[in-house]
């Protein structure tokens, strides 16, 4: 029977790690699963080396990455559900709120005031964080961490200047100019910098980018 | 073989179901169990099967136990009471599920208890 080494032992712990499995419980399964493979498998004078390469694939269908990712899912399925669910019946109750809100103020009812304000106070401190939150869990969005960051900051500010104009506080025009100065001058140029990378997506964010831009312009224009 | 988009469904019943028959046991010993006990018909993937382990942990279905083997850590799993709970409900929806699936695809011969 091959006889496993201590060596052996950190060439696999440090080949998992280097290919992006974090979980300390599941390096130690993988190591003693690949252990007991090549225990099994391997002659005694076989190669280690040579054998692990053969045994790894076994463990994905891309890249080892997977493995993690896919704990990742399994293990969060469940905070990933209850976001999901809070941000479906935050982001529809603002909504609504906010719609009755313009309608109460289009027909200058009572309590306009406090349906925008508990509208945008959900938006801001509901909505906003558990899309955040579920963002972070998605891979994708996990490597443009900065651009999502920003993205929920702006529309974070953007909504608490919203918030102080319809209350008639200070400082709302202030807010959203500032808010909207920062989305046209760093948002949107970070946006082009990293999404202009991916050549199939280049149209789309030309367009995109335009949009921001127009609607930044127009948006600043009515805070003069 | 079965294919994996038929086993991934019922993963988590498979290992439930062998760890209250087993005891205790370590995930390349699942694996080689089910592969023995169905005659190479059914092949756990490592890929699937530690994920699905860390999952059933988390849930509280099941509870590890650390040997060390020198540097090498193994995990043995063994049920909890609501992994025994989950392992029962999930072989009697399994269970109720071919039943079903027989009387649909028409396969549903009288052959009398295995």
């Amino acid at each position: 029977m091959f006889k496993v080494t201590e060596e052996h032992i950190d060439f696999i712990i440090n080949d998992l790690k280097s290919k992006g499995i974090v979980l300390k419980d599941l390096q130690e399964n993988i190591v003693d699963h690949v252990c007991c493979l090549a225990e099994t498998e391997l002659p005694d004078s076989g190669s280690f080396e040579t054998h692990y390469k053969k045994i790894i694939p076994r463990f994905f269908n891309q890249e080892l990455k997977e493995l993690q990712q896919e704990t990742d899912n399994l293990v969060n399925s469940k905070s990933i559900d209850f976001l999901k669910s809070t941000l479906q019946v935050s982001g529809v109750l603002s909504v609504l709120l906010l719609g009755f809100g313009v309608y109460y103020k289009l027909h200058h009812l009572t309590g306009t005031g406090i349906i925008l304000f508990a509208g945008i106070l959900l938006f801001c401190l509901l909505f906003l964080p558990s899309l955040i939150m579920l963002k972070l869990k998605d891979t994708d969005a996990k490597k443009n961490i900065v651009l999502v960051s920003t993205a929920f900051l702006l529309t974070l500010s953007g909504g608490i200047g919203c918030l102080f104009k319809v209350m008639q506080w200070p400082c709302s025009s202030i807010i959203l100019r500032i808010s909207i100065i920062t989305f046209l001058a760093l948002f949107v140029p970070m946006y082009f910098v990293i999404m202009n990378k991916k050549i199939e997506q280049k149209f789309t964010t030309f367009i995109n980018i335009i949009l921001m831009l127009v609607v930044g312009i127009l948006l600043f224009i009515m805070t003069l | 073989m079965y294919s994996s988009e038929l086993i991934k469904g019922t993963l988590k019943t498979i290992i439930l179901k062998l760890l209250k028959e087993q005891g205790k046991m370590y995930g390349y010993e699942i694996t080689n169990r089910v592969k023995e006990l169905t005659n190479g018909k059914i092949q756990i993937t490592e890929g699937a099967l530690y994920p699905t382990l860390h999952a059933l942990e988390k849930k509280g279905e099941l509870e590890t136990e650390k040997v060390f083997i020198g540097k090498r850590v193994r995990k043995y799993y063994t049920l909890t009471k609501s992994g025994k709970v989950s392992m029962e409900e999930k072989v009697t929806e399994f269970s109720e599920f071919m039943k079903t699936m027989q009387v649909l695809l028409g396969t549903n011969t009288k052959t009398g208890n295995v």
